[in-house]
């Protein structure tokens, strides 16, 4: 049977709706629009939580009408609507949670909430097909680092390992305001890193091979690590080598990350592993993971750029895998959770 | 007027302690506000506050979220909230601390008085959380990799009782 569901997203800055279609073990992305707030955001160098919420109101209404026309459908010919409820900022998830209601209220087709960070990872069945029983998973952004183990997608997960501290993400965003670069800084970072040696400055690798810590990552020593070589060199008086502090920062940060996902597919005898979020779009990180799962045998998902971010397609996937395995939709009166936790019990 | 207090920590391990062996001096309704550089030591002091609090989950950074709620007990049981903000971007944007409380939705939470706000960057902000404030420095000695300089000196709260003494007890005493 062919399933059509409309996914919103609004967890920070990006306000998204897409419509995606599923027939057996087939999905296809019907259309995938999204509006982000981070021009705003930019100057203050980080997330407002109050200007992204009104910038999601008005986004909104525009957003689901042009996800619908793209995808030449009318909410009438959906079969669900999928709304992220966490984790993330509260009154951003709240304005896309209600908008999804009211749809689904008036237009009487189900409603599913789900966990933006395991949509992240649904993102990935657009282009490769539904996520294989007895993956792993690696969702890694500016909010969050997490290794997971995947029995039955998207019902049976459990949290392998996560950031201690801060996430991947928000490191190089911290290291980005230290060096001047504009915020989000994984962009000119990841330009940056290309032109520098990144074997120039040593960057230490948070919790790599401890044993009692396998999976779990740690970014704060290589934040203070790289702001006390900036320090000193500033008080020496030298000039800052920026492209081979962004390479040695990339090459320390993708390689503990791609480490540790490709040891958990072995540990976990998994032949696949999937990756999303919006770090994932830092090339150092893709071309490790490429090389490092080709020399283990072990095939890549890892989704193309736009569906790394946020994204309202990721969403629509994850409502069509619950519409598919019968999952009970989610009740009006479901609340959001700002600080959703991400283990199986999450559906 | 409570005195200020100086400690000497060597290692995140040390740093940890030191929020631990505050927790027990501190109660709902205190504002910590921490100041210093990046990597200076702030989260890992959040998160021994956590561990000597009995957070329910672990104190991770705040950044992202702006603030993060974590369920803790304080001293004789009393249960109630660390809240962990990150209050660099409302800094840089001249924001309102209690917009952004209710723009995330524990603005319910702090004015009921049942949570401990520990804000980083928070100096300029903050301030009008409460009057009961204690400021937290972190400073990185250029030479010592590993050795931090952290200063308490308490705005409008009450004597910090004998943490001064426990904190020479065990990293020696402060240096003045």
């Amino acid at each position: 049977m062919v399933l059509k569901v409309l996914g919103i997203e609004s967890s920070c800055d990006e306000t998204a709706a897409a419509v995606s279609r599923g027939e057996g073990g087939k999905r296809e992305i019907l259309s995938n629009a999204v509006a982000s707030s981070m021009d705003f955001h930019a100057r203050f160098g980080g997330v407002i939580p109050e200007i992204a919420s009104r910038a999601h109101l008005e986004a909104f209404a525009p957003l689901v009408e042009k996800a619908l026309s793209s995808a030449l459908l009318s909410l009438s010919d959906l079969d669900a609507i999928a709304v992220s409820s966490g984790p993330g900022l509260a009154g951003c998830l709240a304005v896309g949670t209600s908008g999804a209601k009211g749809l689904a209220l008036g237009s009487k087709k189900p409603l599913f909430e789900v966990n933006h960070v395991v949509a992240h990872l649904a993102a990935s069945e657009g282009e490769f097909g539904p996520i294989p029983d007895g993956s792993v998973g690696l969702v890694v952004s500016g909010g969050h680092t997490t290794l997971f183990e995947i029995e039955k997608f998207p019902g049976r997960l459990r949290v392998a390992g996560s950031t201690l501290d801060d996430a991947a993400g928000e490191c190089f965003d911290k290291i980005g305001r230290l060096l001047g670069l504009p915020y989000p800084a994984g962009a000119a970072i990841d330009a940056l890193a290309k032109k520098g040696d990144p074997f120039a400055i040593k960057v230490p690798q948070g919790l790599r091979g401890q044993k009692d810590r396998l999976f779990d990552f740690s970014f704060s020593g290589v934040k203070t690590s790289v702001a006390r070589t900036v320090e000193k060199m500033r008080e020496e008086g030298r000039p800052i080598p920026v492209e081979d502090i962004c390479a040695s920062l990339a090459e320390s940060v993708s390689e503990v990350l791609s480490r540790k996902a490709v040891a958990a597919c072995l540990a976990f005898g998994s032949g696949v592993l999937v990756v999303g979020g919006g770090f994932s779009a830092n090339s150092q990180l893709r071309e490790k993971l490429k090389a490092k799962t080709e020399e283990a045998g072990i095939e890549l998902r890892i989704p193309s750029l736009s569906l790394c971010t946020d994204n309202g397609a990721m969403v629509s996937l994850l409502g069509l895998d619950l519409l598919r395995s019968g999952a009970s939709p989610s009740p009006m009166d479901a609340s959001i959770d700002s600080s959703m936790p991400l283990d199986l019990s999450s559906f | 007027m409570a005195e200020e207090v100086k400690v000497k920590t060597c290692g995140v391990r040390e740093t940890k302690k030191l929020g631990a062996i505050l927790a027990p001096f501190l109660s709902p309704g205190d504002l910590l506000i921490l100041r210093g550089p990046l990597g200076a030591g702030k989260t890992t002091f959040t998160q021994g506050l956590g561990e000597g609090l009995e957070a329910e989950r672990p104190i991770i950074s705040p950044t992202f979220t702006l603030a993060r709620e974590v369920k803790v007990k304080f001293k004789g049981g009393r249960e109630g909230l660390l809240i962990h903000v990150d209050a660099w971007r409302l800094k840089a944007q001249g924001g309102d601390i209690f917009e952004e409380f209710e723009a995330l939705g524990i603005e319910d939470d702090f004015e009921g008085n049942s949570a401990l706000v520990v804000a980083e960057w928070g100096d300029g902000v903050a301030e009008a959380l409460s009057d009961r404030i204690l400021y937290v420095d972190f400073a990185r000695d250029p030479e010592k990799e590993s050795e931090r300089l952290i200063s308490f000196t308490p705005k409008g709260f009450r004597a910090l009782g004998d943490f001064k003494k426990k904190a020479e007890e065990v990293f020696g005493n402060s240096v003045d």
